[in-house]
């Protein structure tokens, strides 16, 4: 079969592929095709007479330019290459925090308005959930059309919404610190605390709900055949379970936080070793996580079966746990203020760094997308 | 060969090749050589942008898969589903009403054979 030059058929139509696929869109099902029409093609203008090396040219010529295809595979895949997928996921928990964020900043808002006009707390509270809800419900509709819809994103909506989950928690912060000064809070802001966990509880339940019908009618897709599960809802799938392994490693970290407070309390050992423990355990936590992110995404493989149907549940629980933990520590009087500031800050340090590493990220890849858009286009 | 405009191309990509997946269970490559044939090497897709197009007749659930060996390789077949056998009797009946506005504008006779 070969020819006296040094031309290798198969790494000629395998590099060619390669470039088809530069974009990573192409599952490996769809890569064997393309690989069997090429071969078939240059097999068939052989027996016609041309050379080997000729008859890949043909074949390619027909085939078209790898940057044509590979352009068409990611309109028809808009959720599926790596990089938007992380863009979407980073920017799915941005808005989260930043939802998290605003409605822990309005439980500011209704004490305010009960100070003001005089309120009795059951007025207060339901103006507090009523506050809240509207607000949170225009969000989701917004979010929930741009999910079915995928208009697409424009530039300020993308570059504004790291930086509005970076700052939601400083800003609440901040207000909070303000009115305890004033004394303006009262135990009002306990029950807006409850409302929050409500709504927030109510939010993620809705997502999951989602997420489990999208499973659900991914794998009733599939049907008797073999067939090639490249859906754009496994895009979706992706990216809300990726969402939730972040809110998993968030909720670890808070996990991290009780249990030294525990330890701390038992006073096996000294506050100082505590402390030093907690910021090991927390990076080891985040750098196992990364090592383990990093290396699927290098070896193209991502979420197991088991862990997509598991890692959303397990975020869900995480989350539950450690403010469960967390409440019944400082209800059993286990909760020493100094160490605990200590331990927050550590605390503080690695998500917020973490953050902004990923905000950073965030706007690399955007920029990135951009680039390659009007490259293409 | 005639050089069609993109759109036009686009519009009439997907109806082709349901139609040609109505007549049997097939694969990416005999379908491309179906439409050349069938056009007299007139309709002249750049082959890969028909493999894209099938991707995305599956994620809408028009067509479906399966592998079948043959000649010691492994094929990828296509076979239409319920849904796009839908799809394909509504496209038929838009292109043909298009067809007679258009024929009746430009004052062709229509040459229908059968209905």
């Amino acid at each position: 079969m070969l020819t006296s030059d040094d031309f290798n058929l198969n790494k000629a139509i395998e590099a060619y592929v390669r470039q088809v696929n530069r974009h990573h869109l192409i599952n490996r099902e769809e890569r064997e095709e393309l690989l069997d029409h090429l071969l078939t093609e240059t097999e068939i203008l052989q027996a016609e007479g041309w050379s080997e090396r000729e008859a890949f040219e043909i074949a390619i010529e027909q085939f078209g330019s790898s940057e044509l295809i590979s352009e068409e595979y990611e309109r028809v895949k808009p959720f599926y290459s790596i990089r938007k997928v992380a863009i979407a996921v980073s920017l799915l928990t941005f808005f989260f925090i930043f939802i998290a964020g605003l409605i822990n900043a309005l439980s500011l808002v209704a004490p305010l308005i009960k100070r003001q006009f005089f309120l009795d707390p059951t007025t207060s509270n339901l103006l507090d959930i009523g506050i809240k809800v509207s607000l949170i419900a225009g969000m989701v509709g917004y979010l929930h059309w741009r999910f079915r819809t995928q208009p697409p994103m424009k530039v300020w909506e993308v570059s504004l919404i790291p930086i509005l989950g970076l700052a939601a928690p400083f800003f609440y912060s901040i207000m909070a610190d303000l009115f305890f000064q004033r004394n303006y809070i009262t135990s009002s802001l306990v029950e807006a605390h409850f409302n929050n966990v409500y709504i927030i509880s109510v939010l993620l339940v809705g997502l999951l709900v989602v997420y489990y019908r999208l499973i659900f009618k991914w794998r009733a897709s599939k049907n008797s055949f073999i067939a090639a599960s490249t859906t754009d809802s496994k895009g979706k799938i992706g990216i809300i379970a990726a969402f939730f392994l972040s809110l998993t490693i968030i909720s670890f970290i808070e996990l991290i936080t009780s249990f030294s407070m525990w330890l701390a309390s038992t006073e096996i050992l000294a506050a100082a070793w505590v402390k030093l423990f907690d910021l090991v355990w927390k990076l080891f936590l985040l750098w196992g996580m990364l090592a383990i992110i990093v290396n699927r995404i290098k070896n193209q493989v991502f979420f197991k079966k088991l862990e997509l149907i598991f890692i959303p549940l397990v975020g869900f629980a995480s989350l539950y746990l450690s403010e469960m933990l967390f409440v019944a520590l400082a209800s059993r009087g286990l909760f020493d203020k100094t160490i605990f500031g200590y331990i927050n800050y550590n605390t503080q340090i690695i998500v917020g760094f973490s953050f902004i590493m990923v905000a950073i990220m965030t706007y690399i890849f955007l920029f990135k997308e951009r680039k390659q858009v009007r490259v293409t286009s | 060969m005639k050089n069609y405009s993109k759109d036009l191309v686009a519009a009439s990509t997907i109806p082709i090749v349901l139609s040609i997946l109505q007549q049997g269970d097939n694969y990416g490559y005999q379908i491309i050589k179906e439409v050349q044939l069938i056009s007299g090497g007139e309709l002249n897709w750049k082959e890969g942008s028909l493999y894209p197009v099938l991707s995305k007749l599956q994620q809408n659930g028009l067509i479906s898969s399966y592998k079948k060996q043959e000649n010691g390789r492994t094929r990828k077949y296509y076979s239409l589903k319920q849904d796009g056998v839908k799809f394909l009797a509504q496209a038929k009946t838009e292109w043909s009403s298009i067809n007679q506005i258009l024929g009746q504008l430009w004052n062709i006779q229509p040459n229908l054979t059968s209905g």
